[in-house]
């Protein structure tokens, strides 16, 4: 009995080493693994010309001056150099996210200005909408009869530029004059019922 | 050569839109001595918030479409959860196959050269009438959208009265 317990145990020996290098080294490889992308993603800024990256800073931020000039290199560096892509970003997300702290220092501070700023345009943007019976000076029109104008039967579109141009604004205009229209008339029966 | 084709292609789209466009649909240059610059305007879906709106927005072409989609940004106020405070538009078809900031969309919902004027604009249409959670652009929308339906029609109701000069 108790030399069958010490066989097993020196049977269980090797297979026991041989095992433990094995989780050894896949966690080894694991951790190694994990490091690598990091690596390679921390690697790739050389192949980006400083001097091209500064120009391509120049041109973005030429049309996006709020956004600062650490928040659009990384943004290059991040997309291999896509003055689109950066364009793109900035006017869909309205901003770019400033890159960790590494980069240039003055960052950091100016984060927050950027932020006061960006505010304070979209809120003058906001303010600066007029509606579009100003916009398209249709007050004159307002109490027209309705649909006052189809000048194109459909099935075919005008050949000449200011036709096209005036077949568009008569569309425009009719669609905002129907709008209105179909507005005030809701706005009568809620008064009514209510 | 592509501000050639991105020339033709955007007079052949503005054509046929004069000729048949969506209910609810207008769209055009500007002033067609240049063709990268539109105007349209959106009807409000009906039984939505928007019902009876009309919402004015600008379309920016890029030199290489339809390569690339174009920009749509609202020029009236606008309160939406996927409508960006200064009007921009973010929806997956505005969203060419390559970026994909958000990290979720399908690539087939995205842009692509055989998308239009007139998918985009349907489109936003339907966004309009079923805004998607996933896509935040205006924290406040989304969390009024999904919170106080009863608040977040007043808002829009709101927009859509200033943008008719009521």
């Amino acid at each position: 009995m108790s030399q069958s317990q010490s066989d097993s145990t020196a049977g269980l020996g090797l297979p026991q080493v041989a095992a433990c290098l094995l989780v050894g080294y896949f966690v080894f490889r694991w951790f190694f693994k994990a490091n690598d992308p990091s690596g390679t993603a921390q690697r790739r800024p050389p192949p980006v010309d400083p001097r091209r990256l500064q120009e391509q800073t120049e041109v973005v931020r030429g049309m996006f001056p709020q956004v600062s000039a650490a928040a659009v290199q990384a943004e290059l560096i991040r997309n291999g150099g896509n003055i689109e892509i950066t364009t793109e970003r900035i006017l869909t997300n309205g901003f770019l996210p400033e890159p960790p702290a590494p980069t240039p220092a003055p960052v950091a501070r100016r984060q927050p200005a950027v932020a006061a700023s960006s505010a304070s345009s979209s809120s003058t943007i906001l303010s600066q909408y007029t509606d579009l019976i100003t916009r398209y000076n249709l007050h004159s029109r307002l109490h027209e009869a309705e649909s006052s104008s189809t000048l194109l039967g459909k099935g075919k579109a005008p050949a000449t530029k200011s036709d096209r141009q005036l077949a568009h604004h008569n569309k425009r205009d009719d669609m905002i004059l129907a709008a209105r229209r179909r507005m005030e008339d809701m706005d009568r029966k809620a008064r009514a019922t209510g | 050569m592509s501000f050639a084709a991105a020339n033709k292609r955007l007079l052949k789209e503005y054509k046929a839109l004069l000729r048949e466009s969506p209910e609810g649909i207008v769209a055009g240059p500007i002033d067609e001595s240049n063709l990268f610059e539109w105007e349209c305007l959106i009807q409000g879906p009906d039984e939505t918030p928007f019902e009876g709106g009309v919402f004015p927005a600008t379309l920016s072409f890029p030199k290489d479409y339809p390569l690339n989609p174009p920009k749509m940004k609202f020029t009236c106020e606008m309160f939406h959860p996927n409508v960006y405070k200064d009007g921009a538009v973010c929806i997956s078809i505005l969203h060419s196959p390559g970026d994909d900031p958000n990290q979720y969309e399908d690539a087939s919902e995205r842009w692509s050269p055989i998308q239009s004027v007139e998918k985009i604009l349907i489109s936003v249409m339907s966004m309009l009438a079923e805004p998607n959670d996933e896509s935040g652009a205006n924290i406040d929308a989304s969390k009024i959208w999904r919170d106080n339906k009863q608040e977040y029609s007043r808002r829009v109701r709101q927009c859509a009265r200033k943008v008719l000069g009521l």
